[in-house]
């Protein structure tokens, strides 16, 4: 018997092991890149997400919050925000909010650019942190109500009874 | 120097770090929204006297004005920061008592988020921009309709979301019309080059940025959401919802109308469309026996009145109408704070629910009163001089188009004026049924009534402390070639 927790069949389980280091490697090079070629910091992070959100449907819940949990997703979300408003404010270092006050270094270098690539890592992390949290939240919440049906019509039968029993 | 930026980002900054000081203590999370709202209260205010010199133009990482984004920080946006952060900061004062269930730390989250998102859109110079701001602050209010998590308020919480999302769609297609017409998203900008494109190609985006907003504003067909939302939401929120929420939708609709398409011929509809808001809305009040859904009714109606204003476009009637905004965030923030801890204690959102309240909860029914006296327009409080100059502004205008419109306002207020009167009568002149032991709101609950209560009335009497930024405010939507200069230099 397969519980549906445990996830999808073998075939699934083992493509996606060999697929997400993949997806992973995809997403961070989109992120760091992210000055140099098309893309960043936000399609980046939801490359990751989708790394994880593979996890989550192939070898179920329980795993793929083990490996990155909802308190770890919302910690990473606001580290990532807070990150990238720590690079805006720094910008007063110069005067200016968002001022870019790193030497910007030769063009299309990995390491130039000045805050743009720091930028870029924070909204990754914000990005993807988040929309993995939006999942977990989606789908946590669907077995919730779901779940709570059943163990509600438990209850309700179970509590009459108890009730009795007191009477008696 | 004191950088108005700063305004949305503190808030913003600690919406993002509040889940951080949750990890050291649960109990600090709900004193940081106050914090956040002391702090911008006393910016703003220390501003005020600068921007009335001159409007400040921040630019954003450097970049001059056409090219970057930029914040305008001119009389009208820094009154309406203060006005957020005053607002912001009694309500989250109100919350320490008053939210004590469910996700807490989620909801002073969402609380900042909301306020940084208005006080974006107030500052912000660049259409975008402003889009961006707007759905932060409708997206956060979406979820705060929700917060209580019962089957009303998931229910008026999806109605809200879907029209909602709906007007975020017409104002972006607006926005991206507006881009694909002129190559740029400056509000300045967009404003100097208007009268280069033919009438018809920019009445297009024109009509779909004033709908999308217009969701928001609460302006008449478009907010068939407010009462639900409004009603179902927690009475701290309520009163944010009703104070800032539609009035920054007021705003942006304002500024559009004003600064980017000087659309002077549209008036004469908008005149038409507050009155009809207005009637609307006064006699859907007139007809509500839950406190709630008549106090949103009433914002409707407010708002209406608020519309016409702006929309007889001189400056008294400017003054008068922003005056109005001052006014109606004042006494819908107090009447929605008392009667939260009004249904609170009587368990009980029927007005018939609250007979004998004047004496159980003297000090609360006591601010109820004088807020609802002040939304009607009695003198010594400050909704008197508001409603005063818009009959006055009206008046003025010698058209006898207007002088019917104002009689139709005048009707609205005779409404409001019956409606109101019956919750105060029922207040204090019919004997409670069953419980009437004396137990007034917590004091961290009365503390922002009585501050409400101290702003309605000093304004009321000293209506000159105001007058002088409300003055350059509307002057400074009046004269977009002005606000273009500042901007553009």
């Amino acid at each position: 018997m397969t519980e549906p927790d445990e996830g999808m069949t073998l075939i699934v389980k083992t493509i996606g092991r060999l697929v997400l280091n993949f997806i992973l490697l995809f997403g961070i090079y989109i992120i760091l890149y992210g000055h140099l070629t098309p893309g960043g910091g936000f399609p980046g992070g939801v490359i990751v997400a989708t790394g994880f959100i593979l996890l989550m449907l192939s070898f179920g819940r329980r795993i793929a919050l083990k490996k990155f949990g909802d308190l770890a997703a919302s910690l990473l979300d606001n580290l990532g925000a807070l990150a990238f408003l720590i690079v805006a404010f720094l910008g007063f270092v110069g005067g200016y909010f968002f001022l870019n006050f790193i030497d910007r270094g030769t063009p299309f270098d990995l390491f130039s650019a000045g805050t743009l690539p720091l930028s870029n890592i924070a909204i990754g992390l914000k990005v993807s942190a988040s929309l993995y949290g939006v999942f977990v939240a989606l789908a946590i919440f669907g077995k919730a109500i779901v779940g709570g049906d059943r163990t509600g019509k438990g209850k309700a039968e179970g509590e009459p009874a108890n009730s009795q029993e007191q009477k008696g | 120097m004191v950088n108005p930026v700063l305004l949305i980002a503190v808030p913003l900054g600690l919406a993002f770090a509040l889940p951080l000081f949750g990890l050291i203590s649960k109990r600090i999370v709900k004193y940081i929204p106050v914090v956040a709202f002391i702090f911008n209260f006393a910016l703003a205010l220390r501003l005020i006297p600068d921007v009335l010199k001159q409007a400040i133009v921040v630019e954003i990482g450097g970049f001059p004005p056409p090219f970057g984004i930029n914040l305008v920080a001119g009389p009208v946006g820094v009154l309406f920061s203060a006005l957020i952060a005053l607002a912001g900061l009694l309500v989250a004062v109100y919350a320490l008592a008053y939210i004590t269930e469910g996700p807490k730390e989620k909801y002073h989250m969402l609380y900042l988020l909301l306020l940084a998102g208005a006080t974006g859109v107030v500052l912000t110079g660049d259409i975008f921009n402003l889009f961006v701001f707007f759905e932060i602050l409708c997206i956060s209010s979406y979820a705060l309709v929700a917060y209580i998590g019962d089957r009303a308020g998931i229910e008026s919480a999806i109605k809200y979301l879907i029209q909602g999302a709906v007007g975020s769609s017409f104002l972006l297609i607006g926005i991206g019309l507006l881009y694909g017409l002129f190559g740029t998203l400056n509000m300045a900008d967009l404003a100097q080059q208007i009268e280069s494109a033919s009438s018809i190609s920019v009445f297009v985006p024109m009509v779909l940025i004033i709908t999308g907003l217009g969701v928001e504003a609460a302006i008449f067909p478009l907010n068939a959401w407010l009462p639900d939302a409004h009603s179902s939401a927690p009475s701290s929120i309520s009163a944010i919802l009703s104070g800032i929420a539609i009035e920054v939708g007021l705003y942006a609709v304002v500024r559009v109308l004003f600064t980017i398409f000087g659309a002077t011929n549209m008036f004469m509809f908008f005149a038409f469309l507050g009155v009809l808001t207005l009637l609307i809305g006064e006699m859907c009040a007139f007809a509500q026996n839950n406190i709630k859904r008549m106090l949103a009714y009433s914002s409707i109606g407010q708002m209406g009145l608020i519309v016409f204003a702006m929309a007889i476009a001189t400056s008294y009637a400017l003054t008068g109408g922003l005056f109005q905004l001052v006014s109606h965030t004042l006494g819908k923030g107090l009447l929605f704070l008392t009667a939260g801890y009004m249904i609170y204690r009587s368990g009980s959102m029927e007005i018939s629910a609250f007979e004998g309240m004047g004496k159980r909860m003297p000090l609360t029914s006591l601010a109820f009163t004088i807020g609802a006296f002040s939304l009607v327009g009695l003198p010594p409080f400050v909704g008197f001089p508001s409603k005063f100059l818009i009959v006055r502004a009206a008046l003025a205008k010698e058209e006898i188009l207007f002088t019917v419109l104002i009689g139709l306002v005048l009707l609205g207020t005779v409404i409001e004026g019956a409606y109101f009167f019956r919750v105060v009568q029922v207040l204090y002149f019919k004997k409670a049924n069953g419980n009437s032991e004396r137990k007034d709101a917590p004091v961290a609950g009365l503390i922002p009534m009585v501050v409400f209560v101290a702003f309605i009335l000093v304004m009321g009497i000293y209506p000159q402390l105001v007058i002088e930024v409300l003055n350059s405010a509307a002057s400074e939507l009046l004269h977009r070639m002005e606000y273009i200069r500042s901007v553009l230099g």
